[in-house]
């Protein structure tokens, strides 16, 4: 069984049925590429497997654990999905770094707010106080230092105590990366992470994602940087309409397409790049 | 001279008295009725927002008027003292006018803090603490400042019921009485008051420009 198995994800926003059925699978370590022309459902479809949006119909497996099945929903509490909800990372378009948070306290506030979390429910049963304060210590040390070592794989350890006002925006996009990597979650999702940013700064982005990518790592990537997806991905799909037109390794989708959406999709694209 | 001095004084003890009580109770309560206002429980916002109308549609002075004398005339209840009764109109005032600010400063915040602070795996009031607060804050300083600044010199309404502010004093003990001159002397106090206020606010403005939100 794949590593992250989606079934039949439906979402609808009132009357408009913006997924109309998806299913993918993907194995560890594997890179994502989902491609297609606006308003076909890209963001919408991540928002689901985040628990952003909570999907009309589908069911969600994650290295064996069913996250959510519409088909036996059980209610769950807000703790439940927060927990369903760490497994993933999502980077946004727009970054959304904190703003009165340094680079260094963006990274670090999330994890360390969890280890406080588990440190008070420690409380009720441990009785040494001083055992305690020790392990909350050096559990809050590795997470500093979990985090600069971030830091220094999106090459920005000397912004560490830079505000995200002093940044420009391909910094900013590699601090939210790095930020998303604190919690360490089993798939990071990216929706457009360069469609905000000037043409020169992609690629120092594009640059550190690619980075990323080893047997450990999954991901799934929405973009439109074909050249990119062509680079980094295991498998790519096309959606159109709220479904998955088509779907395969990079090669079939560039140099062998099916259908006709995706052919019109690349010569647009195509098009665009020759004007 | 000292004697006037002595007596603006005590008048103006209860200036500061209206003023500090009334920002102690209608910071807070402003801010659970902008929560209330924003609530996705229609008939809370409906109330809210009715209320908020209402208070904010009717003169202040005519609100301290029926604190201070309805009680009386339509239960026959004792009725509150008229300081505690200016304070409790300008509670009410100024949280509706409080919780206008808060609203748009919490509405403001984008979409995009909330959502982090949620894939981050932060709970509603963690985000609220951790991420939303020190932004709506900065960016209710001037507002509030401006609303704050206003109270100062609204507490003279209160002499309407005749509560001893230093208004009511420089203009019953002495201008009643054909002296001019310590009405200019109350104004003083508001001055240096407002002035202090003015510099607060401006280093909490400063202390908060490291970022931009
Ligand atoms: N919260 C919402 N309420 C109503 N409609 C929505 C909502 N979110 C998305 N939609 C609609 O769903 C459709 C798909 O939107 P989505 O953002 O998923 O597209 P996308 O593939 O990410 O497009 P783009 O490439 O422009 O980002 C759009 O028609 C959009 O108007
Ligand atoms: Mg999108």
């Amino acid at each position: 069984m794949a590593y992250l198995e989606l079934k039949n994800i439906k979402k609808s926003f009132g009357k408009t049925e913006v997924l109309k059925g998806i299913d993918f699978s993907l194995n560890k370590g594997e890179v994502l590429t989902i491609i297609g022309s606006s308003g076909s459902g890209k963001t919408t479809l991540l928002r689901c497997i985040n628990f952003l949006e909570s999907p009309n119909d589908g069911s969600l497996v994650l290295d064996g654990e069913t996250l959510f099945d519409m088909q036996n929903p059980i209610k769950m509490t807000d703790k439940e999905i927060r927990e369903k909800r760490l497994n993933f990372g999502l980077v946004f378009q727009s970054f959304n770094l904190f703003p009165q948070y340094s680079v260094f306290k963006n990274l670090t506030l999330a994890p360390t707010l969890l280890l406080k979390e588990q440190l008070k429910k420690l409380k009720k049963t441990e009785k040494n106080k001083e055992k305690l304060k020790e392990w909350f210590n050096s559990e809050r040390e590795i997470i500093r230092k979990n985090c600069l070592k971030l830091l220094e794989k999106v090459g920005l350890e000397e912004k560490s105590y830079a505000y995200p006002c002093e940044l420009s925006g391909g910094q900013c996009q590699r601090v939210a990366i790095a930020r998303a990597l604190a919690l360490n979650p089993k798939i990071l999702c990216f929706d457009e992470p360069t469609s905000a940013l000037d043409p020169e700064l992609t690629g120092e982005v594009l640059k550190v994602i690619k980075s990323l990518k080893n047997k450990d790592t999954t991901m799934i990537i929405v973009t439109h940087e074909m050249d990119f997806a062509k680079k980094v991905s295991d498998k790519i799909i096309f959606m159109s309409n709220g479904v998955i037109a088509e779907e395969g390794a990079p090669k079939d989708i560039f140099e062998n397409p099916k259908t006709n959406e995706l052919k019109n999709f690349l010569s647009n694209l195509s098009n665009k790049d020759g004007e | 001279m000292w004697n006037i001095t002595l007596n603006l004084l005590s008048g103006f003890g209860v200036t500061c008295l209206i003023f500090i009580l009334t920002l102690v109770f209608a910071l807070p309560l402003g801010l659970l009725i902008a929560f209330g206002g924003m609530s996705s429980f229609k008939p809370l916002s409906y109330l809210i927002k009715t209320i908020v109308w209402v208070v904010r549609g009717t003169p202040l002075m005519l609100q301290v008027m029926v604190v201070f004398y309805a009680p009386a005339f339509l239960l026959g209840w004792s009725g509150l003292q008229c300081t505690a009764a200016t304070v409790v109109a300008f509670v009410i005032n100024y949280a509706c006018y409080f919780s206008e600010i808060y609203r748009g400063g919490i509405q403001s915040i984008t979409k995009g803090q909330y959502e982090a602070g949620q894939v981050l795996g932060m709970t509603k009031s963690q985000i609220f603490s951790k991420v939303v607060l020190l932004q709506v804050i900065k960016r209710i300083i001037a507002p509030m400042s401006n609303e704050i600044i206003t109270l100062v010199k609204d507490t003279s309404l209160a002499r309407v019921i005749a509560t001893e502010e230093i208004l009511f004093v420089a203009f019953n003990r002495y201008v009643s009485k054909g002296i001019i001159w310590p009405l200019f002397y109350s104004g003083a106090f508001y001055l240096l008051f407002v002035g202090i206020l003015t510099i607060i606010f401006n280093k909490l403005e400063k202390k908060l420009s490291y970022f931009k939100a």
